[in-house]
């Protein structure tokens, strides 16, 4: 089995972004976050299991908690879906 | 030998269409003794390294006191980040979770993780990009959330050229937290613990010349041969001060990719420091003029010369930082301003005691952005926080403001020590009655700021205070220090509040208020014999009203607050009794303590205008007949029946509204 690392910050930038992309995804760290993590390497501790738990009550397996502007001009683009 | 000049560093996070007043005023003030001086606005870089959207999410007030930005940049003022930094999550899950349930989303989030990823190589930049080396003193602001980002780039400029002198000042550094940071963090030389326009550039000239500076009042050196004290340096006069200079603001903001794009430039302005009201009256949560609440203000003819020159040089788009507007400046200023040729756009801080002939006066001078502080809408809950005002004083501000094409910022904050459950009903009474009008901001929970009576004297009002819990992941130095470091505190009460009931109807209200469709109005047209009025607000069956007679006479004279009593001197107080007693059913007057307020729009719009319509000046004049005016009755006590004197206005009549008279060129004076 391989191991197991702690997400940094940065990996769950990454995380995130992604999953704005990927419905499945957020449906998975929605429902199962600790499963979830595991299969994608990372280490489902109590945190960051209870961090994708808090997410999930605004709505992030379905994306519905987007933030709306006018700024369209960005030098990063934030979100996939916004 | 050292470098004779003075840099200046704005860190993040700062609002992007702002400068810096402060270190504005330094330069100035460095300038007239012949030193030059740089500010480097390195908020307007890192804005646009993270992008609009995220900068948005990190400063918005809705989330302001979870400390966000504060969080990015903290683990970086340590010479080595602490180990497991990058991994920690609890900030999220016990701090801002915790605080702000609703705003916990994916996308925030992602923007604050973006934003500190960025963070390290940010600071990197600001070391290459910037010569710090050319300066002899480096001077870094640090107000609100600015504080981490400052001890961050100040370490590392200190390590790269230790000769270098590290000054702090700002908000931040008032007090005990300015000494706090002398104590915890050996790279910063000298904080500014209060105003500093006298003492930086005394102190400036004598260090960079090489001279071993005097005492100075309210500066605190490390190794100072002096005894220092906290003991303030306040400006007793304020005409003394010289202009601001904003150019290296106005030039970096022209070349900044999203400040340019999205966040118009506006020049800043200050005519008084302190406050009047709080010298007699501290409001019990206040702390924003820390140990300077001594009012002092600028000559009025000084105060014009230079919103004059500002406009003149800068766009007419002009806020002001004053924390109360000097009432004097209704009779002096405001009249000059009026006068200008070109019509001003200004945003002033004042307090919602005004009377009404205050309001043409503000429209006219082109003060057109307020911020009364209006805090509530129950008049028990504005006791408490010793504002000196009414609800019935906070709704002819509302309505006024809206007559005169004033916006109105204001906020309801909750959570005040001994508020009931009944207030808040009466107050839901009260917004159904008032949603014509501008809507609230926000329904916040009020904060025990440092320098305020709540964190002075807690036990006066039976609380205790604690710091906000987003410091213990900011600093990790004994408890102590970081309360020493604090400057937002909450209030902690055993005592019973209100229900959540309750508060979540007045959360709803003020939703609901601010998505009220754009003609639900409540407006009044008057012939001179009948008035009709339309209502048209929600919650409110759609009706029109026409009234004449006495009734129609009493309407009038309520267009400003008016005591039963007067109105009884002058129709009988049966005839009063009963108009009110019919009138007040349908929402269209607000009665409190005798005294009574027509809530109906003198105009046609019928309802609080919005940004658009004041910046294109489209608010018109409602015709509105003056009302004879007649000498005061003798005053009956309110029990008292008195006999009717049909065809009596009350004296004090609305003042007229007309729009300002701009006609004559006004020749700029020179700098004193």
């Amino acid at each position: 089995m391989a191991t197991l690392k702690a997400m940094t910050h940065a990996d769950l930038t990454d995380l995130l972004g992604k999953a704005m992309l990927d419905a499945d995804l957020r449906a998975k760290l929605a429902s199962e976050p600790a499963t979830t993590l595991e299969s994608l390497g990372f280490e489902p501790n109590k945190s960051s299991v209870q961090f994708f738990q808090l997410l999930q009550k605004n709505g992030f397996d379905h994306a519905a908690s987007q933030v709306t502007t006018t700024k369209t001009h960005d030098p990063i683009k934030l979100a996939g879906d916004m | 030998m050292r470098a004779r000049r003075v840099g200046f560093a704005a860190p993040p996070f700062s609002a992007l269409s702002y400068p810096s007043i402060g270190l504005s005023l330094l330069k100035a003030a460095l300038h007239r003794r012949g030193i030059a001086s740089d500010i480097h606005y390195l908020y307007l870089r890192f804005a646009d390294r993270i992008g609009a959207v995220a900068h948005d999410l990190i400063v918005s007030s809705e989330t302001y006191h979870a400390l966000v930005g504060e969080w990015i940049f903290a683990p970086f003022i340590d010479e080595t980040p602490r180990p497991g930094w990058d991994t920690d999550l609890s900030y999220f899950t016990d701090v801002f979770a915790a605080e702000y349930p609703d705003h916990f989303t994916h996308q925030r989030v992602h923007a604050f993780m973006l934003a500190r990823t960025h963070a390290e190589a940010f600071l990197e930049a600001c070391m290459t990009e910037v010569d710090w080396s050319a300066y002899g003193i480096i001077g870094f602001t640090t107000s609100f959330q600015q504080n981490t980002a400052a001890l961050a780039l100040a370490r590392r400029i200190k390590r790269r050229h230790p000769e270098t002198l590290i000054v702090f000042g700002g908000a931040n550094c008032r007090g005990e937290m300015g000494v706090e940071l002398l104590r915890q963090f050996e790279f910063i030389d000298v904080v500014c613990t209060d105003e500093s326009d006298i003492t930086f550039p005394a102190f400036a000239e004598e260090w960079l010349d090489g001279a071993e500076p005097p005492y100075l009042p309210g500066l605190l050196r490390r190794g100072s041969p002096h005894a220092e004290t906290l003991a303030p340096s306040l400006v007793r006069d304020m005409d003394a001060l010289p202009y601001p200079d904003f150019s290296d603001f106005f030039t970096q903001h022209a070349v900044s990719d999203v400040a340019r794009r999205y966040y118009p430039p506006v020049a800043l302005f200050e005519t008084s420091r302190g406050c009047w009201w709080g010298e007699k009256h501290h409001c019990t949560f206040c702390g924003i003029n820390g140990l300077s609440m001594a009012f002092r203000s600028k000559s009025p003819e000084r105060a014009f010369a230079e919103i004059a020159t500002l406009a003149r040089d800068h766009g007419t788009d002009l806020v002001n930082v004053d924390a109360i507007l000097d009432h004097r400046y209704f009779t002096t200023l405001l009249p000059m301003l009026a006068e200008l040729p070109e019509a001003l756009t200004v945003y002033y801080e004042l307090k919602s005691n005004l009377r009404p002939e205050h309001f043409p006066l503000l429209a006219a001078a082109g003060i057109t952005k307020i911020q009364p502080g209006i805090e509530s809408l129950d008049s028990g809950i504005l006791a408490m926080m010793n504002k000196g005002v009414t609800r019935l004083q906070n709704a002819q501000t509302l309505k006024l403001a809206a007559e005169y094409g004033l916006y109105v910022e204001w906020n309801l904050l909750r959570g005040f020590p001994g508020e009931t459950t009944a207030q808040y009903r009466d107050m839901l009474s009260a917004m159904r009655q008032l949603i014509h009008l501008q809507a609230p901001s926000a329904f916040w929970p009020v904060r025990a700021d440092r320098f305020s009576p709540y964190f002075n004297n807690p036990a006066a009002y039976g609380i205790r205070v604690e710091p906000n819990a987003a410091y213990s992941h900011i600093y990790k130095f004994s408890p102590g220090a970081t309360r020493a470091l604090a400057y937002h505190f909450q209030i902690v009460s055993d005592a019973p509040g209100p229900s959540g009931t309750v508060l979540s109807e007045v959360a709803a209200a003020c939703a609901a208020w601010s998505e009220r469709p754009v003609d639900a109005g409540l407006t009044m047209a008057d012939d001179g014999e009948t008035i009709e009025i339309s209502d048209r607000r929600p919650g409110w069956p759609a009706a029109t009203h026409g009234i004449g007679g006495i009734e129609a006479k009493i309407l009038r004279d309520c267009w400003r607050i008016v005591s039963v009593r007067a109105l009884s001197a002058a129709y009988g107080l049966e005839v009063v009794q009963a108009a009110v007693t019919r009138l007040e059913p349908l929402g269209l007057l607000m009665v409190e303590a005798g005294n009574v307020l027509c809530l109906a729009l003198r105009n046609t719009r019928g309802t609080a205008p919005d940004w658009q319509a004041i910046r294109d000046r489209t608010i018109t004049a409602p015709v509105w007949p003056d009302p004879p005016a007649v000498a005061p009755a003798p005053k009956p006590a309110f029990a008292t029946a008195s006999p009717p004197s049909s065809g009596h206005a009350l004296p004090g009549s609305h003042p007229p509204l007309a729009p300002p008279h701009r006609e004559r060129a006004v020749s700029l004076p020179a700098e004193g």
